[in-house]
């Protein structure tokens, strides 16, 4: 081993080990973190960025650790040895390497999380309204072109849909995992929240933000159906007499879930 | 600082005090009743004023060190 | 000796003589008034709050001397052990010397950071498995929620510790600049945590955050919470202010701010941002309380208020607070790892102006608690990019503390095990921020576990870790003896392994769509292999700090004894002798080198005496 600390070496082995690393941390890190399943364009847009969030982890992580492990090894003193390291007190060049290079990758993933947000965010020209109220502890949600009523959220696959969100009483948040994105619903103002659902199937809506004793429960179903199975659900809903709203207290089930 | 003009920088410390809580009365009221927030903003910087000046005593950053 | 005469005892009582006196205090305005009904029990208690709050400070001695100064009474500084009384007894007391007064906050901190981690390890037991097994809502919203303040005021107590304790011993200081104000300082946080912990009595449940309308329609625990926090905030501002000025203007000769021990750059960082920030949480409580109270709805939609309102105010200063969380122990890493490197500290001005760097960069990133909350859109982008920024002197940090141990003669005492453990933590923290940070992927984890592994890490490689770091390197300083290194290296190889564990499951099971807050979770979601792993690691976590409160008070009876500086630091308070006496620099010190010169022969930092003509 080398003793100069300085030795191009020791940056040659460490700087081996620190690409090696990073290859096994993404895959470890992915194997770790695993995202649900992507039921949105949202979805695949805020994965893809995830992906590369993970790579730089993968790589930032690596760097630090294995340059700490090295140092631990190969710099440690021997038992007796009571003399003092070598004497580095800085460098300049490094420095300012060690300022300017995370600088740029700041911005470049700035660029990329604009570019992101933006995507997943944009409007649309044709996008199902539905209109929802979180209230302690469920949700309720309108259709205003049909005024149908509706305890659980169906919507049409491929179909860009938009939730214009209020609450009654606390804030409580609109968030299906595998549509990935999520949007508070805030007393006196309304929210909005897009996504466009690309995979039938039954999921659920869960509250996001602590509202109280049933926070824990406040979820409510939520199906995406092929787009003739949507039409149907409409009219057998607007067909049946909806009911007026009950005043709905807190934790009881309003009587539109009958059908 | 001696004593006595210690004890009487208290007493005047505790007025301030006084007259800042009357204020905020003052200030609740006007702001139920008259709803003016002009007149809110005025009671408030007077009560930022007198806390800068007698609490902080903002004026001795230009005095020579060591006065009052 | 009677139990009468620990100040503690008398705090207590007039906590409770003056919690009933704020109590009549309502009742009989109420009456006079003409307010019905004459007894509402939520003003009532707050009445009580408040003024038990002022009589346990009037009990515990800590306004007395300026008391006594109103009626033009001279109040010499008492130096010493009380007369007539164990030496013990001035920590249960008022007491004006500062490393009285830092054992008092660490000691106090060490405290809460029990209870708050009992209130996690119940709840942690509780989500082992899916269904209720022994919580029900209601009380483990409540136990969460007690969590977060309750560590939270445990950190801003330790973090008085070591700054209190150490700062004047590191500039060669006799005392603070105001050692009555920094005993008021230390004592309004007791009356604080009883606060707090009575909030128990009725319970609350917004968790540390307590949103309204949430926290404004809830039970009557939240007032207790706001008031303890207004408490502990009023510490927390008088602290730093005496931290500053001492900072500033107690330096001996010689002592530039780029010759000061780095530890002091990073609690005054520290300082500015607890000075000016803390005021708006102070506020905004004070709204919630006064919403509750008298109706005044700054945060009710229906009177023309906006809870949004509220999450800018509590987050422009919980933001920077988290930044008060973690500079003081990064401050720690930077001051022991040279001394176990036998290296000087790698770009000490860089590091000492990152430390302000994310003092001031860190008041600008508030919003990005706020993505989902509703904002205005334009908002998110800014703060997207702001928050970003503030990993770039963080990274400096990381990078400087590589370039100290790389070429250096390493050693491994348990001390610098934890500034390893600290920065393995806080990397797993801080790299788990950036994807937090941009908002598109923020709008998925916001609010699930993730975040909380987020936290967690960064707080336990910020302030936990290097908290545990300090106590066992100035252990020896403190008390002239040494700690059971065996049982230190335990501690530590029990605690940090469980800690990544703790910190993977948590980030994973908030990717597989674990929310936070969350009394029971659907088994369906997959996520309980990783909560029972969580749990696991929480308890070994605890049985390890049990495991190092065993060793500090053991050793302080049975140690091996130190001696002035078992660790050959260059730093002034390694210089003088263990334990430190009461007076703690016989005469004033002068500096004459740099502090991190290892590896110069014969090169001096502090001189022990000052400089006379005759050594021109």
């Amino acid at each position: 081993m080398p003793k100069s600390a300085t030795d191009i070496r020791h940056f040659i082995i460490a700087g081996v080990l620190v690409a090696i690393a990073t290859v096994l941390m993404d895959l470890l890190l992915k194997a770790l973190l695993p995202m649900p399943v992507q039921g949105s364009r949202q979805a695949q847009i805020i994965d893809q960025l995830t992906s590369w969030h993970l790579t730089l982890i993968a790589f930032l992580f690596s760097l630090v650790v294995v340059i700490m492990l090295y140092s631990l090894f190969v710099f440690r003193k021997s038992a007796d040895d009571e003399s003092e390291g070598a004497h580095f007190e800085g460098n300049t060049t490094l420095e300012i390497a060690w300022t300017v290079i995370p600088l740029i990758v700041v911005f470049v993933f700035g660029f990329f999380g604009i570019r992101a947000l933006s995507d997943v965010t944009r409007a649309a020209p044709d996008e199902i309204a539905v209109n929802v109220t979180g209230f302690q502890w469920s949700w309720l949600f309108e259709y205003p072109d049909s005024g149908i009523v509706s305890s659980e959220l169906v919507l049409p696959v491929d179909r860009p849909a938009r939730m214009d969100m209020t609450a009654r009483d606390v804030i409580h948040s609109f968030w299906i995992p595998e549509m990935r994105v999520k949007q508070d619903l805030v007393p006196g103002m309304t929210t909005t929240l897009r996504f466009t659902p690309v995979v039938t199937g039954e999921y659920s809506v869960d509250c996001a933000e602590l509202c109280g004793l049933s926070h824990y429960s406040m979820v409510a179903p939520v199906r995406i159906v092929e787009q003739a199975e949507y039409e149907q659900w409409l009219a057998e809903r607007s067909a049946s007499a909806a009911p007026a709203l009950a005043n709905t207290d807190a934790g009881a089930e309003t009587d539109a879930q009958s059908n | 600082m001696n004593n006595s003009a210690r004890t009487k920088a208290y007493g005047r410390s505790a007025m301030i005090a006084l007259t800042l809580a009357v204020l905020t009365i003052i200030e609740f009221y006007v702001a139920i009743s008259l709803d003016s927030a002009i007149f809110l903003m005025l009671i408030a910087l007077f009560k930022a004023v007198i806390v800068v000046q007698a609490y902080m005593h903002v004026s001795r950053l230009w005095s020579p060190e060591g006065e009052h | 000796m009677t139990l009468w005469s620990l100040g503690l005892v008398r705090g207590v009582v007039g906590q409770i003589v003056g919690f009933a006196a704020g109590m009549l205090l309502v009742i009989v305005s109420r009456l006079l008034f003409g307010l019905d009904p004459v007894w509402n029990e939520e003003p009532a208690l707050v009445g009580g709050i408040i003024i038990g709050s002022i009589g346990f400070l009037i009990g515990v001695g800590a306004l007395t001397d300026w008391f006594q100064w109103m009626r033009g009474i001279e109040t010499p500084l008492h130096h010493g052990p009380p007369h007539g009384r164990p030496a013990w007894t001035r920590y249960f007391g008022v007491d004006y010397n500062h490393k009285v007064i830092g054992i008092q906050y660490g000691v106090t901190g060490i405290i809460m950071l029990g209870i708050g981690g009992m209130f996690a390890v119940v709840f942690r037991t509780e989500l082992a498995a899916s269904g209720f097994q022994f919580l029900d809502p209601a009380n483990y919203n409540t136990y969460l929620s007690m969590h977060g303040w309750a560590a939270l005021v445990a950190i801003l107590l330790g973090i008085g510790g070591m700054a209190n304790y150490l700062v004047p011993l590191m500039i060669g200081a006799e005392d603070m600049a105001f050692p009555r104000l920094n005993a008021f300082a230390y004592w309004i946080n007791v009356p604080g945590l009883f606060t707090l912990l009575m909030s128990l009595g009725y319970g609350w449940d917004g968790g540390w955050t307590v949103y309204p309308p949430l926290s404004v329609l809830g039970p009557v625990g939240y007032q207790f919470t706001f008031w303890a926090v207004f408490l502990v905030g009023l510490s927390s501002i008088l602290g730093s202010l005496n931290l500053i000025v001492t900072i500033l203007r107690m330096r001996p000769p010689g002592m530039s701010l780029f010759r000061m021990p780095i530890f002091v750059w990073a609690v005054f960082a520290t300082s500015l941002i607890q000075l000016t920030a803390t005021q708006f949480i102070g506020q905004a409580f004070l709204m919630l309380s006064f919403e509750r109270l008298l109706g005044m709805g700054f945060f009710d939609p229906n009177k023309g208020g906006a809870p949004i309102l509220f999450q800018h105010l509590f987050w422009f200063y919980s933001h920077p607070a988290v930044y008060i969380f973690v500079l003081p122990g990064l401050g720690i890493i930077s001051e022991i790892l040279p001394v176990f490197a036998r290296k000087p500290l790698f770009g000490y001005r860089w590091i000492a102006l990152s430390s302000i760097a994310i003092a001031l960069v860190g008041f600008l990133v508030w919003g990005h608690h706020m993505f989902t909350s509703g904002y205005g859109e334009y908002l998110r982008v800014p703060f997207m990019i702001s928050t970003l920024l503030v990993a770039v002197p963080t990274g400096v940090k990381f990078f400087s503390w590589l370039g100290t141990m790389w070429g250096g003669k390493l050693s491994f005492p348990t001390p610098m095990l934890f500034v390893l453990g600290a920065i393995s933590v806080f990397l797993i923290g801080g790299l788990s921020g950036p994807i937090l940070a941009t908002t598109a992927t923020d709008l998925f984890l916001h609010d699930t576990y993730f975040v909380v592994g987020h936290f967690h890490a960064t707080i336990f490689g910020g302030f936990v870790f290097p908290f545990f770091a300090a106590i066992y390197f100035w252990y020896p300083k403190i008390t002239g003896r040494m700690y059971d290194e065996t049982l230190g290296k335990i501690h530590f190889w029990l605690m940090t392994p469980a800690f990544w564990v703790m910190s993977i499951g948590q980030m994973s099971v908030g990717v597989m769509g674990m929310r936070r807050r969350i009394a029971d979770y659907d088994p369906a979601l997959g996520v309980e292999f990783g909560h029972l792993l969580v749990t696991i690691a929480g308890f070994t976590i605890a049985f390890s700090v049990l495991l190092m409160i065993y060793n500090l008070l053991h050793s302080a009876e049975t140690g091996r004894v130190a001696g002035n500086n078992p660790w050959r630091s260059r730093s002034p308070e390694w210089q003088i002798p263990s334990p430190v006496p009461e007076h703690s620099y016989a005469s004033p010190i002068t500096v004459v080198g740099e502090p991190y010169d290892y590896g110069i022969p014969n090169s001096t930092y502090v001189r022990m005496a000052p400089l006379t003509a005759a050594d021109d």
